[in-house]
């Protein structure tokens, strides 16, 4: 079954660019939010398989987003991926603890960023 | 005894008619006669006084004339004075025998010539006056001799006692180390001693006869300066000069030497070289100044500490620090007083105090991550670093250097933030053109592909903006820097104001935008492409922000008349907020406005604007293809040029943005 992939991410191009690898590499079928907001409806609309959620986000960032998520009962088990710019350990370790399932870092080539969230949710292609 | 003088008679005979008849002859002698009835009451005249002559009848009854003759010259005194028997035999060989023979000087026999016994008495009456004067001449010269060999005596030990003095002197004045000098009155050198050869460089024979004045060498200095320095032999500093020229500061005494007889009879210089000492002091005054400066003035707090942990001195800008006076710290445990707890409120035992260490083993701690408490109960972070003061090897202290480093934290925290933002800033397009790239060259899309052409022009979109983003922040870093050097030249306002329309119409017009602008022919002295850089942002900002429909206005007019801007901020007064305007007289300048009927500037974000990647909403400025930059390029920009730029905004009804340019050129 094709997975459903939601990806949040204020940068238009980064959201795109990231919508085009997932459908390209994995043949996922891919949602975007351009915010937190847009992304905690969209989710609960759609119930994807995963979230992409981008970290520095105007308004409301990715960890805001996060926990509100982990509040809302319908999404509250949609496993969670961060996507950061930031690529320190403390900084990963950071927001690792916050509980999501895991953080994929910027720049990413399409077959790492597959590769690497398979990994994380234990997916095969 | 004098002539005048009466001498004594004895006149001895036992008839009294006899003696009578002597007195007769004798009287007009003019001297003291005596008379004696016998021998023995004439024995009895001796003893009280002297006798000239004694005449003395040879018979009388008991002890006869030549029995008192004999006892008359056992006595010592009596031995040579004259006696003149008296008798009535006949002139008898035999009998003058005795009576020579006795002491006798003559003899009369009765009845004698009374001129004849007379002038005999006269003759004895010379002689004893004679030995009398002899005697008293002798006795004159015995006792003038006695008293010249007592002065003599004296003398004698007096020089005795002058050679000892002398020696002692001398002794003195040889090896004294101050240098002596005696002069006579007209102030020429007398004596000087090896230690005035040794500080003034003349050998003894040269200033000997030499004016006073060469220890001045040049330098002329009246005898009445010497004379008023003459002080019950105080000291007082005075220049001098050696032979060579050099010049030093002697501790000098000057008295007056005198006489005997009290009068002055030279002067007596004592000079003392304490040049190396007034150096010394110089140095050591110096040296407490310049400390005292630099703890007064030096920028970090600095206390030391004692051996037990107490505040042995503390400099003003650490007490401030504190929250103290600097006297409330001095002799106070300074651990207690603001070392007391860590950041988190927990104690801060004594034990685990670097400064506590540094006083137990000498070590030197430099610590960055504690902080201090204030007198007032707050605190402050500070980087401090404690230093064993240590005295022959053995620690008697500690000196604390500190700052606050309250603002060095917000600035690291600001860089870090601004390393986040700006690697944020460069990583996102870089991201979006990595995949593009790597999508299209590994053959996941194809390059022809609707995908493949979404992916290409991603790329490039993405790396315009990167190319944007870079510039701008160097751009910004050269203007921050000053590195980047303004051209300023005369221009016309006008000028700039219609070329920076004409280059955002297009723009414009693709956001149905309308632009207005009331160009006024103004001269500036500017950079021109700088100030062009400014008005295109705030247009292309304005423009952003607009509604399709909207008009961006652009006007200038000259600044000095303030009642003309209220009236351009006039629809603003409910919530009116100015960033920099609080010039009361405001200097000749020129005032550009763009003003917008956007959705505005929320107020809590109208401090931050100018800052870099400030903007009011990040996502949708970057959907304008924004760098987060601009507003701070324009800050920079116009601050170079001595003017101010601020804004004026309402949220929902639009902003105005403002800056001046002076009108006279900045020096």
């Amino acid at each position: 079954m094709t997975k459903r992939i939601l990806i949040v991410d204020d940068e238009a191009g980064v959201r795109e660019i990231l919508q085009i690898c997932l459908e390209a590499v994995a043949g996922w079928e891919v949602f975007t939010a351009a915010s937190g907001r847009e992304g905690l409806a969209i989710a609960e609309a759609e119930q994807p398989d995963a979230i992409l959620l981008d970290v520095m986000m105007p308004g409301m960032d990715g960890p805001t987003t996060f926990r509100q998520l982990q509040a809302n009962e319908a999404i509250r088990r949609i496993p969670t991926i961060l996507v950061t710019a930031k690529a320190g350990f403390s900084e990963q370790k950071q927001l690792l603890d916050l509980g999501v399932n895991g953080v994929v870092t910027k720049p990413f080539t399409p077959e790492y960023i597959v590769a690497k969230i398979c990994k994380i949710l234990n997916w095969n292609l | 005894m004098t002539n005048d003088e009466k001498v004594n008679i004895l006149l001895v005979d036992d008839h009294p008619e006899n003696l009578l008849a002597l007195e007769a002859i004798l009287e007009n002698l003019g001297q003291n006669l005596v008379r004696a009835n016998s021998g023995e009451e004439a024995l009895k005249c001796l003893l009280d006084r002297d006798f000239a002559v004694i005449l003395l009848d040879v018979q009388m009854p008991g002890m006869d004339g030549f029995e008192t003759a004999e006892l008359i010259r056992l006595r010592r005194k009596n031995q040579q004075t004259p006696i003149i028997f008296l008798t009535a035999f006949h002139k008898n060989e035999q009998f003058m025998f005795k009576g020579y023979a006795v002491g006798a000087v003559d003899y009369m026999i009765k009845p004698f010539p009374a001129e004849i016994l007379k002038s005999k008495v006269s003759v004895f009456i010379n002689i004893f006056k004679t030995n009398a004067q002899l005697k008293q001449q002798k006795e004159l010269v015995e006792s003038t001799n006695l008293e010249l060999q007592n002065e003599i005596k004296k003398h004698r030990h007096t020089t005795k006692l002058l050679e000892i003095k002398q020696g002692e002197f001398e002794a003195i004045f040889e090896s004294i180390p101050d240098a002596v000098i005696f002069t006579d009155l007209n102030l020429k050198i007398i004596r000087c001693n090896p230690a005035f050869t040794a500080l003034f460089g003349y050998e003894s024979a040269e200033a000997i006869n030499q004016d006073y004045q060469i220890i001045w060498k040049d330098r002329k200095i009246s005898l009445t300066t010497v004379l008023n320095n003459i002080d019950n032999l105080k000291s007082y500093e005075m220049g001098y000069s050696r032979k060579n020229g050099e010049q030093f500061i002697g501790d000098t005494i000057n008295t007056l030497v005198k006489d005997a007889d009290g009068n002055t009879i030279g002067l007596l210089g004592i000079i003392r070289d304490i040049t190396s000492r007034k150096r010394a002091e110089e140095e050591i005054a110096m040296l407490n100044h310049q400390n005292s400066l630099i703890l007064q003035s030096a920028g970090e707090g600095i206390y030391g500490v004692n051996c037990e942990g107490k505040t042995t001195f503390i400099n003003p800008v650490a007490a401030k620090m504190l929250g103290y006076e600097p006297s409330e710290l001095i002799g106070q445990p300074m651990h207690s007083l603001l070392h007391h707890s860590k950041a988190d409120g927990t104690d801060y035992p004594l034990e685990e105090c670097p400064v506590y260490k540094s006083l137990k083993d000498g070590t030197i701690h430099h610590i960055t991550n504690e902080v201090f408490w204030r007198k007032n109960g707050s605190q402050f972070p500070v980087e401090y670093v404690s230093t064993p003061i240590e005295e022959q090897g053995e620690i008697v202290g500690a000196v604390i250097t500190f700052k606050d480093i309250t603002e060095r934290q917000a600035i690291e925290q600001m860089k870090n933030e601004f390393i986040a933002v700006v690697s944020h800033e460069l990583r996102t397009p870089l991201t979006a053109i990595h995949a593009a790239l790597n999508l299209l060259s590994t053959g996941l899309v194809d390059a022809n592909s609707q995908k493949g052409r979404r992916a290409i022009a991603i790329a490039e979109e993405n790396s315009d903006r990167l190319v944007r983003i870079v510039n701008d922040i160097l751009d910004l870093e050269r203007l921050q820097s000053g590195k980047m050097g303004l051209s300023k030249q005369p221009c016309n306002a006008a000028d700039l104001m219609v070329k920076a329309i004409d280059s955002m119409q297009e723009m414009a017009n693709r956001s149905q935008v309308n632009l207005s602008v009331s160009p006024l022919s103004i001269v500036l002295n500017a950079d021109s492409d700088r100030i062009l850089q400014v008005l295109t942002n705030l247009l292309s900002n304005a423009i952003k922000f607009s509604p399709a429909g909207a008009t961006v206005w652009l006007t200038v007019e000259l600044q000095g008349d303030r009642n003309q801007k209220s009236t351009v901020g006039a629809g603003f007064t409910d919530n009116l907020t100015t960033k920099t305007d609080n010039l009361t007289q405001p200097a000749p300048a020129v005032l550009f406005e763009v003003k917008d009927r956007g959705r505005g500037i929320p107020a809590e974000k109208l401090d931050t604007i100018f800052e870099r990647f400030h903007q009011v909403d990040a996502s949708d400025s970057r959907k304008q293809g924004g760098t987060g930059l601009g507003l701070a390029i324009c800050r920079s920009i116009v601050q170079q040029h001595g003017g101010e730029i601020w804004v004026e905004s309402v949220p929902g009804k639009g902003s105005n943005f403002y800056f001046t340019l002076p009108l006279t050129p900045n020096p």
